[in-house]
């Protein structure tokens, strides 16, 4: 089959591989339909995490169709058209039980390596690291999906396989990141970020009653999206500064919680971003971490700072203004398999739109440059679709 | 050329007849106590200097070497017993808290009962699978477990363990036969883990006899081998206990290997 390759750092290609089968009697063989790029993937093409490959499948955020299917599996079936979380749960253990997916013990065959690094393993990931696995990705014509019938979501008639495609990864991450944020009726939420997770973060803190969402980047086609798919109040912090203006917009509050969807590589406009650029350049330090520090700076007292982002060992991390301020911090991996469902029936009920997502379409065969184009943010692209031919 | 089996059983008689002397010594030792005062891994290292110094003076004779022999010797003394007089000179009598070196082990909880797990443990096929990447276990009719474990170039080390202690839904040991190249030892143990947790099991492993040369390479500094396998031994457990299943990358596509043409794959199914 044909698949999108990691080769080095900035060195996508796409290669004859061969094909996945059926290993576990578990698993699940899909026909990729639609896969995306998700901005997570930019850290390990500009090798800013560790333990990739070269030769590995990328790709985490994908839909298609089921063609075959191991002997242990119930509930899924060839022809169904399925969207899968990108984290790999088996749906049996302790964390999973308990809704916690993402944090899944059992399905990481790296898990050794990985409990180095963290203390202990999370669940496995398509197209990632191999400390978060080494799963072949779905931007591929074929993947192998473990656990099919706890990770394979069929897809209502009605919903388009794009709608769908982002229940995989952007949508329920965002909808995680606001659902941490425990919204009361009136509260301001203030989203920093708005690509894909964070324009799902302000559409979910609506839907989950924020009175205003507000919308802080630099671009102004993503605002404008946040603007009219959210209803968002907008910043754009290359423009005025953001903590005056987060003020100025709560009467002195600050939002009663902010979210993180920017991760390891921020911008920003200030000393302390150039700062960061040298040492993360010079690899002094993994993560260049403005948008998380204005976040835990702008939060109102007793707030909630919600991490979405991805990050490694930071810097300079105000752990006193966390301290002082009374910050409760909720984070995770998004546990995908909790939340599909409730996306579904708000894709139905009209409160999510996901498809907005998809602005650049490109086949399997183009999708290297569909990650150039996403990681330059050329013409306006928030996400670049891929469909194998 | 000897084979590999049979100068790594050499080795290893070696090591274990240098661990018996030096139980020997220690033993002696009743009446003149020394103590370990030297760290593991600088007792490796006094171990190799000494052996390298003491080479190099047996290979041309003289003054000069006598010297170097000397010096070579007492480094070895020192990296084999574990007692240096300088640092007995000096106040340092003994290693904080080294008066036992204790066994590696690792710990995981597993979400179901002990009696499962204990059975689990048992069972050949099942320890056998969870082995599998270290040593090839199998289960003999007598009750006792034959252990291979694959060295480089087609060759492999062999030995057979008894149950030494067998607790139902508690405890399962075992120990190396006395005839065997090295002392092995292992045990499983199982205790009830709160709330919904299931059971902890909480495994341990360890090479060579106690104070041996063999011992000492993986405790301490080197413990890390025996962990990270305990480790990995633990996790397949769970895996296969809970998910049904081992996580695995076998047949991963990739574009590394290009030798596996994949005919029977999705193409053939549509």
């Amino acid at each position: 089959m044909r698949a999108l390759c990691w080769n080095g750092v900035n060195d996508l290609r796409v290669e004859t591989v061969p094909d996945p089968e059926i290993v576990n009697p578990r698993d699940a063989i899909l026909k990729v339909v639609a896969s995306t790029t998700c901005g997570s993937d930019l850290h390990f093409i500009n090798g800013y995490i560790p333990t990739m490959r070269e030769g590995d499948v990328i790709g985490h955020e994908f839909m298609g169709e089921v063609v075959d299917v191991g002997p242990a599996v119930t509930k899924v079936k060839r022809g169904d058209r399925v969207v899968v979380p990108s984290f790999i749960c088996c749906g049996s253990c302790w964390y999973c039980k308990h809704d916690l997916y993402s944090l899944c013990d059992t399905t990481n065959p790296n898990a050794v390596m990985q409990s180095a690094a963290l203390g202990y393993p999370t669940a496995g990931i398509y197209g990632y690291t191999h400390a978060f696995g080494g799963y072949a990705g779905a931007h591929a014509t074929y993947v192998r999906v473990p656990h099919a019938d706890t990770d394979c979501f069929k897809i209502p008639e009605g919903v388009s396989d794009e709608q769908a495609l982002f229940l995989s990864d952007a949508a329920p991450t965002g909808f995680m990141g606001a659902d941490f944020c425990n919204i009361r009726r009136g509260e301001v939420i203030a989203v920093w970020g708005a690509g894909g997770v964070g324009q799902m973060a302000l559409q979910s803190a609506r839907a989950l009653g924020a009175e205003r969402v507000i919308a802080i980047d630099r671009f102004p086609e993503r605002l404008a999206l946040a603007r009219e798919k959210a209803q968002a109040e907008t910043i754009n912090y290359e423009e005025e500064p953001v903590l005056d203006r987060l003020k100025e917009l709560t009467g002195g509050r600050g939002p009663d919680a902010c979210i993180d969807a920017v991760g390891m590589e921020a911008h920003g406009p200030g000393v302390q971003y150039a700062y960061d650029r040298v040492k993360q350049a010079l690899r002094l330090e993994t993560d260049r971490g403005e948008a998380l520090r204005q976040a835990i700076m702008a939060v109102r007292k007793g707030g909630v700072l919600s991490v979405l982002g991805v990050y490694g060992v930071m810097d300079k991390f105000p752990l006193g203004v966390l301290m002082n301020k009374g910050i409760t911090v909720r984070t995770a991996q998004q546990h995908g398999q909790k939340y599909i469902p409730k996306l579904f029936d708000m894709l139905h009920k009209g409160q999510l739109d996901t498809s907005c997502l998809a602005t650049h379409h490109f086949s399997l065969e183009d999708s290297a440059r569909g990650y150039s184009m996403f990681k330059k943010k050329q013409d306006g692209i928030m996400r670049a679709v891929f469909r194998p031919d | 050329m000897e084979s590999i089996v049979t100068s790594a059983q050499q080795g290893l008689m070696a090591l274990r007849s240098a661990s018996t002397s030096l139980a020997r010594t220690q033993g002696q030792r009743a009446l003149t106590p020394q103590a370990v005062n030297v760290g593991s891994g600088e007792r490796l290292l006094s171990t190799l200097l000494g052996g390298v110094l003491l080479l190099r003076a047996a290979r041309r004779p003289s003054v000069g070497s006598v010297a170097l022999a000397l010096s070579g010797g007492a480094l070895l003394h020192r990296g084999v017993t574990g007692h240096c007089y300088v640092y007995d000179a000096v106040g340092r009598k003994a290693l904080p808290g080294a008066e036992h070196t204790a066994r590696p082990e690792r710990s995981i909880t597993i979400e179901r009962p002990a009696e499962e797990l204990y059975r689990m443990w048992h069972d050949p096929r099942h320890v056998s699978a969870l082995m599998s990447g270290f040593a090839e276990v199998e289960g003999m009719p007598d009750g006792r477990w034959r252990w291979q474990v694959q060295l480089p170039l087609g060759k492999s080390v062999e030995w057979t363990t008894t149950t030494t202690e067998d607790r139902p839904n508690e405890l399962i040991a075992w120990r190396t036969e006395p005839d065997a190249p090295f002392v092995h030892e292992g045990s499983v143990r199982f205790r009830r883990a709160p709330r919904d947790w299931g059971t902890e099991v909480t495994l341990s492993m360890s090479f060579g006899s106690p104070g041996g040369v063999l011992s000492e390479l993986t405790s301490g500094l080197f413990s890390m081998i025996p962990k990270a396998l305990e480790e990995e031994i633990l996790r397949k457990c769970k895996s296969m206990i809970v998910a049904g299943e081992l996580p695995t990358l076998e047949r991963n596509p990739s574009a590394r290997k290009r030798t596996r043409s994949s005919t029977s794959g999705a193409a053939a199914r549509r």
